[in-house]
């Protein structure tokens, strides 16, 4: 399997209106929900938050990969989100966050979901990678970054 | 002669960090020519696992890590530099000066 075997168009949105980090969990999470990823909202958000708190998962580059992993979580999953505006995340370059990448982690997930998840946060290093995610116009876009 | 550094990263989560940490030493690492061998200790267990000869011919090792390292033994004797898992993400040219550096003292 390769990593656009975990990439799902239902769970890839393009322009997500939210006025901070919280307010984009909370959208992403809901789509979660909607999607069957996760059976509980509070449960799941509170998982991320908490992760959260241990230290920032804004990246650089615009780019934040918060996680919840948790007993709600269904299967593993990361919802993907190109921002209308850019929101503050104490990122490690101190630069606002564009692209939000919400993985959903099981706490009895299989290893081979697991690894494709790691597989993506590994590319989102990548100067091409990133250089793509700039040039995205569409949810369509984003997709097609991760196919290969 | 190239240099050659090992390197261990570990977050607490085992998903996402700890592969990013990896990517980022290793693209660095390539645009100094300096060797490096990553293991990564995630949720999915040990990737690219660090055996002897590997700790023999690191010249200091990098514990990119947020959690205790496993099998830490094997490290027994070596310059370790502990740094936090998002410092070679955060700047990983930092962290590899900074273990030439440290293998470099006497």
């Amino acid at each position: 399997m390769t990593v656009a075997a975990i990439v799902q168009p239902n769970l890839v949105k393009f322009n997500v209106v939210g006025q901070d980090r919280q307010a984009i969990i909370k959208q992403l999470a809901t789509l979660y929900l909607q999607e069957g990823v996760i059976g509980d909202v509070d449960e799941y958000i509170a998982a991320v938050n908490e992760r959260e708190q241990e230290g920032t998962t804004g990246v650089g580059g615009g780019i934040a990969i918060p996680h919840g992993k948790a007993d709600t979580v269904t299967r593993s999953a990361v919802a993907i989100a190109k921002l209308a505006q850019p929101v503050e995340w104490q990122a490690l370059d101190d630069q606002p966050v564009e692209y939000v990448f919400l993985l959903a982690i099981p706490n009895d997930g299989d290893n081979e979901h697991l690894k494709l998840l790691s597989e993506l946060a590994g590319t989102l290093m990548d100067d091409d990678v990133r250089a793509k995610l700039q040039a995205a116009t569409s949810s369509q876009d984003l997709e097609q970054i991760f196919e290969k | 002669m190239s240099r050659k550094l090992i390197a261990v990263t570990a977050c607490a989560t085992g998903v996402a960090h700890t592969y990013m940490a990896e990517k980022a030493l290793i693209q660095q690492a390539k645009k100094m020519g300096v060797l490096i061998k990553v293991e990564t200790q995630g949720a999915t267990g040990i990737g690219n696992r660090l055996n002897a000869k590997d700790c023999q011919i690191g010249e200091a090792v990098i514990f990119a890590t947020d959690t205790k390292v496993r099998d830490s033994d094997r490290f027994e004797g070596k310059k370790i530099l502990q740094v936090n898992v998002s410092d070679p993400i955060k700047n990983a040219q930092k962290v590899i000066e900074d273990a030439l550096a440290l293998a470099d003292q006497n």
